[in-house]
């Protein structure tokens, strides 16, 4: 929009001069147009001496219209699960030994546990590290890859009201500042969505 | 529709050059914020397409109201021009005001929609 409103306002005018022609063509007798045209300004110049009561009316009904739709309608695109859960990926340089990793995980669970408060994290499950090759472990529910990455849950308190997209949003950068050569990815944890 | 209204092809001609224009502003505008073309960069500047031409549909009609009302070329254009300034402002100003909600997203909705916006506003 921006752009397209500077071409009009400059590149418009310019090759307007340049290519337009200097005489008009003349139009012998009006078409379907110019009679749409007539009506509109026909229909508007009716409704001039009436705008000081079309107006007010115009603003109270948008107004009335504004507050109760919003009152009343579905403000999430993404309609959240409802969840207090949510998964937390964490992603060291590669090569990192598990030893080292597992200090970061406790201090990312103390960082959840700041960011929510220590009374409303329920519980947390994790698992740091590679699984050994005879674990009996599904990868489709807990995957690493290698001794770099740690898979955390973590089980907010339900009634701990705790809106879960800013949550994260503000998880994610506490956590970034924290340990800031992890990466961390935040995820919806619910019987139908893992990741 | 242009031609279809005007019946004027060198009017079609200059609003169809605003297009390609409008979108390299665009495409230097995800250079410089870093942003590369995929599915969500590509989605906002095909939505921006049809509001590209609004702007210089409106002058250009102006200007032909002014040249069939007798006025010269230049004078023409400089009315049209200075007329339809500030109603094209408004009008930009009105589709980028649906952006505001935008801003107060949050969440995995925010993520999505912020580069398709700015490939709304941008062109």
């Amino acid at each position: 929009m921006i752009a397209s409103t500077t071409l009009a306002s400059t590149m418009v005018p310019i090759l307007s001069v340049w290519v337009l022609k200097d005489e008009h063509k003349k139009q012998e007798k009006a078409d379907f147009i110019d009679h749409l045209k007539d009506a509109l300004g026909d229909f508007i110049r009716f409704l001039m001496p009436m705008r000081v009561i079309i107006i007010p009316v115009y603003l109270l009904v948008t107004g009335v219209a504004v507050f109760t739709l919003y009152e009343t309608i579905a403000k999430e695109l993404f309609p959240s699960s409802g969840s207090a859960q949510f998964r937390v990926r964490i992603s060291a340089p590669t090569g990192m030994r598990v030893e080292a990793l597992e200090k970061r995980v406790l201090k990312t669970i103390e960082e959840i546990k700041a960011e929510a408060g220590a009374a409303n994290v329920e519980k947390t499950l994790g698992y740091a590290g590679q699984q050994p090759a005879m674990f009996p472990i599904s990868s489709a529910f807990l995957w690493t890859s290698g001794p770099q990455q740690a898979v955390l849950d973590v089980q907010l308190k339900e009634d701990s009201h705790i809106a879960m997209d800013s949550f994260k949003d503000r998880l994610r950068a506490r956590l970034t500042r924290a340990l800031p050569i992890q990466n961390f990815l935040l995820s919806p944890v619910t019987l139908s969505r893992r990741s | 529709m242009i031609l279809l209204f005007l019946r004027d092809l060198r009017s079609t001609l200059i609003v169809v050059t605003t297009i390609p224009l409008s979108l390299l502003a665009s495409i230097v505008g995800l250079w410089l914020t870093g942003q590369t073309f995929n599915i969500q960069t590509l989605s906002g500047l095909a939505l921006s397409i049809g509001i590209l031409v609004d702007e210089a549909t409106v002058c250009i009609e102006n200007m032909h109201s002014h040249l069939a009302a007798g006025a010269k070329k230049h004078r023409a254009v400089f009315d049209a021009c200075v007329e339809t300034m500030v109603p094209r402002l408004l009008a930009m100003l009105s589709v980028l005001a649906v952006f505001i909600p935008s801003f107060f997203m949050v969440g995995i909705t925010r993520e999505l929609l912020f580069r398709c916006r700015w490939l709304l506003v941008l062109p």
